[in-house]
């Protein structure tokens, strides 16, 4: 009997913390995932609930309302035409068409179905007024977007995201082809409603020697002081390595070779580093892991990985290979350099309001990760700084502009293996000292040939516009 | 003897009951009955064409009046822990209420309401039953075989596509496998308390859980499979303290279950389990069609928040049997996460007041039976709510008094019954030990 006793209380014990973990994860989850779940586009209650709640406004940072509802049930995009077409993944849809807009993304927010409106529904459901939905005000400025858009070159494709390294908003955002979201049944290209800067993964090419450099200059002592040789082309086993126009840059210092943009040197300081120490630098900044911001959904960047060829560690140095990164995740990696090593979590919205009124959250700047240390940074922020002045990136020098440092690197990167195809023009870059402007940017356009042709003057035109207009 | 000393007695007596059965009912029972008529008369006048619901009409009066009835009825005959009947009704409520309030257009809530008198009965038998067996008995050990031909009996009403865990007989359908957990509940107390202490003595009781696992197993319902091995598994430890042997069983079992489960594509008519296992892991992805329910059902549990949509006022009807697998989904979105954490919580209640009625029995097998219904109902509860939270992977199996369906309600019912049952013995041999101490002071006196 006394043995039954004990084993009765010993399962009950363990039933008993069963029903206790249960209750937990219940709870645990609703909280961490609940809105996950609730802005899924499967949830049905969305689509209802837009027939009978007043949806609250999408504003701009400049306070530009970029869609809006006077009665429940429908809705009105901005009216210019341009800015609605470069905003359009930013703003998003009612159909769910682009999951990442702001109108799917943050659709229980903008219908209100939290439990903050409680009361205010009940007062609705007496009064029999529509219920109200909350107002939210991005980080992204609408004009900034529309004269980025303006500048890519007639019929390419591609994406720019300008961010403030500071407090990582987002303050401008484009990927073309886009659709329209006041007509979405307008037939649109095949991937016009994904999201470029959040979801397209693409070679990074040479502006992912940054990384590279950065690796460099942790793991080899003394390599700033080597010099190197470049012969223009590197048969390294099976593998040939060339640079741009198989052109030989001679011998050079590691400065000139990263103004340059030398595949051959940072090819061969990849084999010098080995897979491990250079994947363990890229995984500090965030490449192969999986990204869970409020904000945004940005999918993950891979660089190496443990069953990586001897030729993939070679051109991971320059960015090829298995190597591919997404747009705002450059962007990022360029501001935490500027930023002394504190990569800063995307932000996208700046404000939640409740409708027409007070401000009900804003926004919290969070470190996302600690990338490298300060002196490295520092060292390469230099290193881009000279890229810019004297190196592949002089177009992307702003004119007049002597507040700040303009720092960057090009890319031109093979996004097939056909080598007679035009590469995808890549800049990255930010502005080093300047408290007013801390902006950091990533350009790609697609099949855009050289990026220090195409892509660093839109940088360069760009952030001189987002002086004019003083985004923050 | 004078008389007015036997009068003085019987009203001693009497004061010492009402001290035993300590459970003060009042306020519980108040709470219950507001929660019913709150309810229904909020369903009464939430339609969509704007008339009166008759049917919540007639449960706004039936409703606490039945509560009220039954209790009285059970309590004038047994000294029973009405504490664990009112939960009982709560949760019974809670489901005609829930299917009321999700389904709008069928009768699912008439059909259920049906079903709690007979529930009720289930229970009156349960508590005889749990009365009329003291001890292990000869007559327990021979209903084995009938229980295992009961449980097989499906087998035989099986076509290819169909489930194969019912009966049918004409329109009158029922699942062996709820009415049996009642049975095996009694059948393995009787058999893990016998008094020998050598393998003999449990075998045969230890072979019959595993008998009942296989059939289950060639049923293909594995979430009864998982509930009748744990549940074997438990009075085994708990009658016999053989914990190792336990442990030794569990682990085999777990790595049998993970092989299975790994080649479950190359056994013939399991392929759908690892099919199962891809949506437990990824129920977001979107190509999985199937994974469609429990994706469903977290946005369901999501949108109730804390406070819930209302009663009646919620999309739960867009989760896949949302009556039986899913009412807890369906309650979490009508009700909100911290009712939802209540109804958790009273399982906890019915788990700690089984536990405390088994730890004060007399004798092995009331313990162990007390015990056995008690870890039943709540680790189908645990079963069920944690598959719905996507915590393991979905079964379907009932929660108990809350899904739809009489067997489910009946096998429930029969298990409380015989709890309440085995509560209403201790109480009467407290009562009988009281008396016992009185009568020895007074003599001394």
């Amino acid at each position: 009997m006394k043995q039954t006793r004990s084993g009765i209380r010993l399962i009950s014990l363990i039933l008993a913390f069963g029903v206790l973990i249960t209750a937990v994860t219940y709870a645990g989850s609703i909280y961490v995932s609940g809105r996950k779940w609730l802005n899924n586009e499967q949830n049905t209650r969305i689509s209802a609930a837009r027939k009978t709640t007043l949806q609250g406004t999408i504003y701009d940072s400049a306070g530009t309302a970029l869609a809006e509802s006077y009665t429940a049930g429908e809705r009105h995009y901005i009216s210019d035409d341009a800015a609605r077409l470069a905003l359009a993944h930013t703003i998003g849809d009612q159909y769910g068409q682009s999951a990442g807009g702001a109108e799917s993304r943050f659709a229980t927010t903008l219908l209100g179905m939290t439990d903050l409106t409680r009361t205010e529904l009940t007062i609705s459901a007496i009064t029999g007024s529509d219920p109200v939905g909350y107002d939210i005000v991005l980080t992204v400025n609408a004009e900034l977007c529309k004269y980025a858009a303006s500048l890519f070159p007639k019929g390419k494709t591609g994406a720019l995201v300008l961010i403030n390294y500071k407090t990582g908003a987002i303050l401008a955002k484009v990927s073309l082809p886009a659709f329209d979201p006041a007509n979405i049944e307008a037939s649109v290209a095949d991937t016009a409603y994904y999201d470029r800067v959040l979801q397209y993964r693409y070679a990074p090419g040479s502006t992912f020697k940054t990384v590279t450099l950065i690796s460099a200059l942790q793991n080899l002592p003394g390599v700033e002081n080597e010099t190197f040789d470049c012969e223009g082309t590197w048969q390294f086993a099976d593998y040939t390595l060339k640079c741009a126009g198989s052109q030989a840059h001679g011998e050079m210092n590691l400065v000139r070779a990263f103004a340059e943009s030398c595949n051959i040197t940072f090819a061969r300081l990849a084999y010098r580093m080995g897979a491990e120490k250079l994947k363990a630098t890229a995984e500090s900044f965030g490449f192969n892991r999986t990204f869970s911001f409020d904000d945004v959904r940005l999918n993950p960047s891979y660089c190496l990985n443990g069953a990586s060829t001897a030729g993939e560690v070679l051109q991971a140095g320059f960015g090829q290979g298995t190597t591919q990164a997404t747009p705002l995740h450059m962007a990022m990696i360029s501001g935490a350099i500027a930023n002394g090593g504190e990569m800063m979590e995307p932000k996208i919205i700046r404000e939640i309001r409740r409708h027409q009124s007070g401000a009900i959250s804003t926004m919290q700047s969070e470190v996302f990760l600690r990338a490298a240390d300060e002196d490295t940074c520092l060292k390469a922020a230099k290193y881009m700084y000279e890229a810019v002045r004297s190196g592949t990136g002089t177009r992307a020098k702003i004119s007049g502009y002597t507040d700040g440092y303009v720092c960057g690197k090009t890319g031109s990167a093979e996004s097939t293996n056909d080598k007679s195809a035009e590469t995808d023009a890549w800049y990255t870059g930010f502005i080093y000292g300047d408290e007013a402007h801390p902006y950091a940017i990533a350009v790609v356009i697609e099949k855009g040939g050289s990026g220090g042709q195409t892509a660093a003057p839109i940088a360069a035109a760009v952030m001189k516009k987002a002086m004019e207009l003083s985004v923050y | 003897m004078s008389r007015l000393r036997l009068k003085k007695q019987n009203a001693q007596a009497e004061s010492f009951k009402k001290l035993l059965y300590r459970t003060n009912e009042q306020p519980l029972l108040f709470l219950v009955c507001a929660f019913q008529i709150i309810c229904m008369a909020l369903l009464t006048f939430k339609t969509a064409d704007g008339k009166a619901d008759i049917f919540s009409l007639r449960m706004l009066f039936l409703l606490p009046f039945g509560t009220y009835a039954a209790l009285k009825l059970v309590s004038r005959m047994w000294p029973i822990d009405r504490a664990l009947f009112l939960l009982t009704a709560f949760l019974c409520s809670l489901s005609v209420i829930t299917l009321r309030a999700v389904f709008t257009t069928t009768s699912k809530a008439e059909t259920q309401a049906l079903y709690l008198p007979i529930g009720f009965a289930a229970m009156l038998i349960g508590i005889c039953v749990s009365r009329t067996f003291m001890s292990c008995s000869g007559f327990l050990r021979a209903a084995m075989l009938p229980c295992l031909a009961l449980m097989a009996l499906p087998l035989a009403f099986t076509t290819a596509s169909a489930a194969r865990s019912w009966v049918k007989l004409g329109t009158f359908q029922f699942q062996p496998s709820e009415l049996l957990k009642p049975a095996t509940a009694l059948i393995l107390a009787s058999e893990f308390s016998r008094p020998a202490k050598n393998v003999k003595a449990w075998l045969p009781g230890a072979l019959f859980g595993a008998a009942l696992c296989a059939v289950l197993l060639v049923q293909r319902d594995l979430g009864a499979l998982f509930l009748f091995f744990i549940l074997t598994i438990a009075m085994f430890t708990a009658g016999t303290g053989h914990r190792k042997t336990a442990l030794c069983v569990i682990l085999l079992a777990g790595i049998l279950s993970a092989v299975f489960v790994t080649y479950a594509d190359r056994i013939q008519g399991f392929s759908y389990l690892s099919a199962r296992m891809a949506i437990w892991r990824d129920p977001w992805n979107t190509d999985i069609e199937s994974a469609r329910q429990i994706r469903q059902g977290l946005i369901s549990i999501a949108s109730g928040g804390l406070f819930g949509s209302g009663l009646g006022l919620s999309s739960a009807r867009k989760v896949a049997v949302v009556g039986s697998d899913y009412i807890f989904a369906a309650v979490s979105e009508e009700f909100g996460m911290i009712f939802a954490l209540g109804v958790i919580a009273v399982y906890f209640v019915i788990l700690l007041r089984g536990r405390m009625t088994a730890l004060s029995c007399r004798n092995r097998f009331q313990a162990l039976l007390a015990f056995g219904c008690a870890f039943e109902l709540t680790s189908q509860m645990l079963l069920i709510v944690m598959g719905n939270l996507h915590i393991i992977p979905l079964t379907g199996v009932t929660l108990p008094f809350v899904s739809e369906g009489g067997s489910s309600l009946a096998g429930s019912m029969l298990l409380m019954g015989m709890l309440l049952g085995v509560g209403s013995i201790n109480a009467q041999d407290e009562y009988d030990d009281l008396m016992r101490v009185s009568a020895g002071r007074r003599a001394k006196t």
